[in-house]
């Protein structure tokens, strides 16, 4: 009898993705071979990245040709030439940048009937299904972005309709600020307009608490898992600061688990899996954002990813590891989705600056931050003198964890007065 | 080259890499902040330093300080 085969999966990488190199190489082990799919541009810019992937795993440049989806051209049968000769089971990702790309080389999908990833597509299925009080509208032209202000006539957000990290965003609250969009932003291509809810404050955190929660779930062919529910601190938004007339959003952390009350959790993992259904998701890990609002939840987004850092949460926890999960479930094995996390509670915590002018300002150290209970990691710190653009207008990016929620909330509560007593002189307070 | 000598090398690559002080033997690389790139930096210098060739594929599966040593000591620094 033959000796069973490890499976081959494609993993489309990328910088700054929800995995990195060591935890997909780690969580791969006895799981599958990896065989890595690189974009020639993303292989240029990032020789360091690909020194390592080649110590590690199997590389290809997808390039010579090939017609890649998110290059500005339909995915066809270009593709197929790509991924056929290396045998492979399935493609997965964990950089949204090339959610597309893993979906059109995966050999086994179909022809999507829609991309579930389009932010707008995800609106206009929810809405159909009940499932989201945001109007959304799509804006290609700076007209479209007028005839759609005018419609909609609430406070909107303009936004691109495939894109992560909070680039491009612009609030839309009065006719000035469409004006100024017309005055300074150059590409209008691939955008939408939706209109804004009210959030209700977290009912049960900290006031430094965020108003909406992420959802992390798994889908099989046969059932969707929810992992866990997490808190968020407070998107930051510095208006004007982005490049092309956007605003500056960064996401600022996330705890795990939620302090939402038992039925308050429940119900959004409930909502959770109606989303995923309505938008026919198939097997994979996804990330899914929801507002708390005086109704319950709206949904901010889906993503096709597990989320960057929570699997390092879970880790810490000592729950599933989420980056095999989904190696698991794109090779079309059944997850190991236990054990459950275990008590405690832990953060990832990654503040911005208030003031993106100016260089640092700060005699902190890593150690310092590390001497408070509760810290087990300093990733990064804003160095005295650097321009802040260096952390990516980051202060910090800390890692702590909490023998219960409330010994982990204390924690990030002195986390986070210290770095803002810390940074006060440069200019940021 | 004497193990001692050996593991003052680890141990000042690692806390310089890392920027931390007084490590102990079960702290993990990349819960402490390392990550693929830093593993790699790490690697190279103690490898430079000590002509010993250190398996990395081994410190990405277990990042513990004391592991790394182990390595170090087995691998024979010239």
């Amino acid at each position: 009898m033959p000796e069973p085969t490890t499976p081959r999966l494609g993993v489309c990488h990328g910088p700054d993705g929800a995995a990195n190199l060591r935890e997909i190489y780690v969580a791969s082990q006895g799981v599958c071979e990896v065989v890595l799919l690189v974009r020639a541009a993303v292989a240029a810019a990032n020789p360091d990245i690909m020194r390592v992937a080649e110590r590690f795993f199997e590389c290809h440049v997808l390039s010579g040709g090939h017609v890649l989806p998110g290059d500005g051209a339909l995915p066809g049968d270009h593709v197929a030439e790509i991924v056929a000769p290396l045998g492979l089971r399935g493609v997965t990702t964990f950089h949204d940048d090339e959610l597309e790309l893993a979906d059109a080389l995966h050999p086994a999908t179909a022809a999507p009937t829609h991309n579930p990833w389009d932010k707008l597509v995800q609106r206009r299925v929810l809405g159909e299904h009940g499932l989201t009080s945001v109007d959304a509208v799509p804006v290609d032209a700076p007209e479209d972005l007028v005839r759609g202000f005018a419609t909609l006539g609430r406070p909107c957000v303009l936004k691109p309709r495939r894109a992560a990290g909070g680039q491009g965003i612009a609030f839309i609250d009065a006719d000035w600020d469409v004006r100024r969009q017309l005055d300074l932003r150059r590409d209008w291509t691939g955008l939408m307009l939706e209109t804004r809810i009210d959030p209700a404050p977290h009912p049960t955190g900290p006031p430094w608490l965020g108003s909406l929660v992420s959802v992390e779930t798994v889908s099989t062919g046969a059932e969707r898992v929810h992992l866990g529910v997490l808190d968020k601190l407070p998107v930051a938004v510095t208006r004007g600061a982005g490049p092309g007339g956007a605003d500056a959003v960064h996401v600022q952390g996330d705890l795990l688990p939620s302090g939402l009350s038992p039925e308050r959790s429940r119900a959004a993992r409930q909502y959770t899996g109606e989303i995923l259904d309505a938008l026919k998701v198939g097997p994979r890990v996804t990330h899914t954002e929801l507002l708390l609002t005086p109704e319950g939840f709206d949904v901010l987004e889906v993503n096709g990813r597990l989320a960057g850092h929570t699997s390092r949460l879970f880790r810490l926890l000592r729950g599933p590891d989420l980056v095999r999960i989904a190696l698991q479930v794109a090779v079309g094995d059944m997850p190991e989705v236990g054990p459950p996390i275990a008590p405690g509670a832990a953060a990832g915590v990654f503040p911005t600056f208030a003031r993106r002018r100016g260089p640092v300002r700060t005699s902190l150290r890593r150690r310092m931050l590390r001497e408070i209970p509760g810290v087990c990691a300093v990733d990064e710190l804003a160095q005295d003198g650097a321009d802040k653009s260096a952390t990516q207008y980051r202060i910090a990016n800390l890692t702590l964890r909490g023998d219960d929620r409330a010994a982990l909330d204390a924690s990030v509560g002195e986390v986070l007065r210290t770095l803002s007593e810390g940074f006060a002189e440069g200019g940021d307070g | 080259m004497e193990n001692r000598v050996a593991d003052d090398v680890v141990l000042a690559e690692w806390c310089d890499v890392l920027d931390v002080t007084a490590p102990g033997a079960d702290d993990d690389f990349f819960e402490l902040g390392g990550n693929s790139l830093l593993a790699v930096t790490l690697i190279e210098r103690i490898e430079s330093r000590l002509g010993a060739e250190i398996p990395l594929e081994r410190f990405f599966m277990d990042g513990r300080l004391g592991t790394l040593l182990e390595s170090v000591r087995t691998a024979g620094a010239r």
